[in-house]
């Protein structure tokens, strides 16, 4: 018998044989093993299971109150009102006092394009009460489109800005804003204010041409040198 | 005493109830706990032959079981549940072959170091045969674990190639080829450890 054959049966000895306490205390530890690995899987299904839930419903509360969208949306769109500026009034002699605002005839703004939107509208959301600021800008809107008072409507909108100056609306509020600055008088705030559109400095030309357009009647009504109005 | 041949014991099992294999995949402890029972014996001594440590060899034993439950997905009863959980064990034994092999060192380095105190010469058959094993175990410390496992399967436990095959997974040609390489290697070492 070579060495190697005497060693291998050597070897085939040594695992032989019961290992009576060995073999009970493998078999226990087998048992904790997977009594823990049982435990520590039920845990992370519970725990996926609860970060499931918390993100459906943040996502579900995100999406109903408007804070997320799945694409992109464009800009929301209403159509102006037609400018009414009040008519200037009679010719007086010239007087050292302060130059009275002068009020050319009514002007109607040029009617914007229709406005045709492509994409489908989403789906109504689930009624939920507004937020304040969602409240602040349906007011300002209201008083704008439906009201009578455009001195109400600009406080309405300084109002919406004041509680979200960068918000959703802000855009369309400012260019309302200035758009209620031109007919209540103040026409170099509502040059200010219309300046930007004006240059489409503002969302890639929003509302440009009406903007534009406001303004040379504004410069034709009160040129630039004009001294400003009371509460400019 | 003489040995039952391991391919012999092997196909015992193959009467085993072929429900127990469903319960296995199913995740069942009980099955586990009645796989461990009717297996562990063979696990136990492929683990102590392979990396001839103990506690080595109850730690792939532990491994081997626990694992159990997703290993066995793999099992297409084509071989016995037996084999199959040696193969298990086997793929387990690469990191407690190197433990195992770390510790043999550190031992001998011990045992150097305490070569000046006296020891007691007990030329029992026990001890010779002791010294003979761990010797071996030694030289296997040198092989690749690919040629080890082969070596201890095909050599040791008397497993025929065709099993082995099946257990390794691989073609029989490749047991074979790797079990010339670590005879020829093995019978190298011991031959310098002779001289």
């Amino acid at each position: 018998m070579s060495k190697l054959d005497a060693s291998i049966a050597a070897l085939r000895a040594d695992g032989e044989g019961d290992h009576p306490t060995l073999a009970a205390a493998t078999r226990s530890r087998v048992r904790t093993s997977l009594t823990r690995r049982a435990k520590s899987r039920r845990r992370l299904v519970q725990s996926s299971l609860v970060a499931s839930v918390l993100l459906v419903s943040t996502f579900s509360w995100a999406w109903s109150t408007g804070r997320i969208s799945f694409r992109s949306t464009p800009e929301p769109v209403i159509a102006p009102e037609p400018i009414v500026v009040p008519p200037p009034p009679a010719p007086t002699p010239r007087v050292r006092s302060a130059p009275e605002p002068t009020f050319p005839p009514p002007v109607v703004a040029p009617e914007p394009p229709p406005v045709v939107v492509d994409k489908p509208r989403p789906a109504p959301r689930p009624a939920t009460l507004p937020t304040p600021t969602e409240q602040l800008y349906r007011k300002a809107h209201d008083l704008h489109f439906r009201g009578s008072d455009p001195a109400g409507a600009l406080a309405a909108w300084d109002a919406y800005l004041a509680a979200e100056s960068s918000g959703r609306f802000a855009i369309e509020a400012r260019y309302n804003r200035g758009l209620l600055l031109a007919r209540l008088g103040r026409y170099a705030l509502a040059r200010a204010a219309l300046a930007p559109y004006s240059a489409g400095e503002v969302s890639n030309g929003y509302r440009r041409t009406e903007a534009r357009a406001i303004i040379e009647r504004l410069d034709q009504i009160a040129p630039v040198n004009e001294a400003p109005t009371s509460g400019d | 005493m003489t040995a039952l041949p391991f391919s012999l014991v092997a196909s015992v099992d193959q009467e085993e109830m072929p429900d127990l294999i469903t319960r296995l995949r199913q995740g069942e402890r009980e099955a586990i706990e009645l796989a461990y029972v009717e297996h562990h014996a063979s696990i136990r001594g492929f683990a102590r032959r392979l990396v001839g440590d103990e506690t080595a060899a109850e730690d792939i034993v532990h491994e081997t079981f626990v694992t159990l439950p997703r290993a066995i997905r793999r099992f297409r009863g084509d071989g016995s549940l037996r084999s199959f959980l040696i193969g298990v064990a086997a793929n387990h034994s690469r990191r407690f072959v190197r433990s195992a092999i770390r510790r043999r060192r550190a031992t001998e380095r011990l045992a150097e170091r305490d070569a000046t105190l006296p020891t007691t010469i007990d030329a029992t058959e026990e001890l010779v045969r002791r010294r003979m094993a761990d010797r071996l175990s030694r030289a296997l410390d040198e092989l690749p674990l690919d040629q080890r496992i082969v070596f201890v399967l095909v050599e040791v436990e008397q497993r025929t190639s065709v099993e082995v095959a099946r257990i390794v997974e691989a073609p029989e040609g490749t047991v074979r080829t790797r079990l010339f390489h670590a005879k020829r290697k093995l019978r190298e070492i011991l031959g310098e450890a002779d001289a």
